[in-house]
């Protein structure tokens, strides 16, 4: 990967994986390490089973544009898609309680994409969310930035 | 993804995973998953050493399964993840209600000793 790349899927479920293999034959092209790549694909899988999911009521398929770009001892991943206003990057609160009878079974995903991503920035753009996540070797923490 | 499970001779039901626990992962076992912990045999200890990779909704399936199995005053734990699995389990704090081992008799042990209300 010496540039950019970027590439639009259908935005459906059967998309994840081959997003995912996707991804990390670009991340093994531009000598990321394996554990950089291996968060990259986690919170990308995360952030784009979200759109699919919950960004829209009409049951259709909306077109998800992935950019990936190298970075400094890294990656950097965009995510575009047309779905409802989402930030990812707002703190919520984690759903795991003191015991599995008060643990609820959902909304892990957001707090692993703020738990690996070493950056994590949203804005809303011409009616589109663009979410774009950094990774970076070495990096432990998230910093959210909210526009 | 594929699930096998084998009632052993204390009593305990092992569910053995293997392939990527991802959302087609988990929509591929969630519904024998959940029956299985649902059945009289309660005490599960879930063998993640074939897990190459866990993503939320495979620890919502995780979840769903130890909360099926808590109501028929069972218990589950979780045995031998990969190192990525086990960063995931750990950041969410899954970990913290779903106790993680390595060792099979240790695992029996403790979903023996956590049937509700013993």
């Amino acid at each position: 990967m010496d540039g950019r790349a970027s590439r639009e899927f259908a935005g459906t479920i059967s998309d994840l994986r081959p997003m995912s293999e996707w991804l990390q034959g670009l991340a093994a092209n531009a000598g990321v390490d394996s554990e950089t790549a291996w968060q990259a694909e986690l919170c990308l899988n995360e952030a784009a089973s979200n759109v699919i999911l919950y960004g829209h009521d009409d049951g259709a398929p909306h077109p998800i544009t992935i950019d990936v770009e190298p970075v400094e001892r890294g990656v950097q991943i965009t995510i575009i898609d047309d779905g409802r206003p989402f930030n990812p990057a707002e703190p919520g609160k984690l759903p795991v309680g003191r015991t599995i009878e008060e643990t609820t079974p959902g909304g892990l995903g957001l707090h692993l994409i703020r738990s690996f991503a070493s950056e994590v920035r949203y804005r809303r753009d011409a009616n589109r969310n663009v979410l774009v996540l950094t990774f970076a070797a070495n990096a432990t923490r998230s910093s959210a930035s909210i526009p | 993804m594929e699930l096998a499970y084998s009632d052993l001779e204390n009593g305990v039901r092992k569910i053995d995973l293997k392939g990527r626990l991802d959302i087609e992962g988990a929509s591929a076992i969630d519904l024998k998953f959940t029956a299985l912990a649902a059945s009289q045999q309660a005490f599960l200890v879930v063998d993640l050493s074939l897990v190459d990779f866990i993503a939320s909704l495979g620890i919502a399936t995780l979840v769903r399964s130890a909360k099926a199995a808590r109501l028929r005053k069972g218990s589950m734990a979780l045995l031998s993840p990969q190192p990525n699995v086990a960063k995931v389990l750990a950041a969410t704090k899954i970990d913290s209600v779903l106790p993680v081992y390595v060792d099979l008799n240790e695992a029996c042990a403790f979903v023996l000793s956590n049937a509700s209300g013993s």
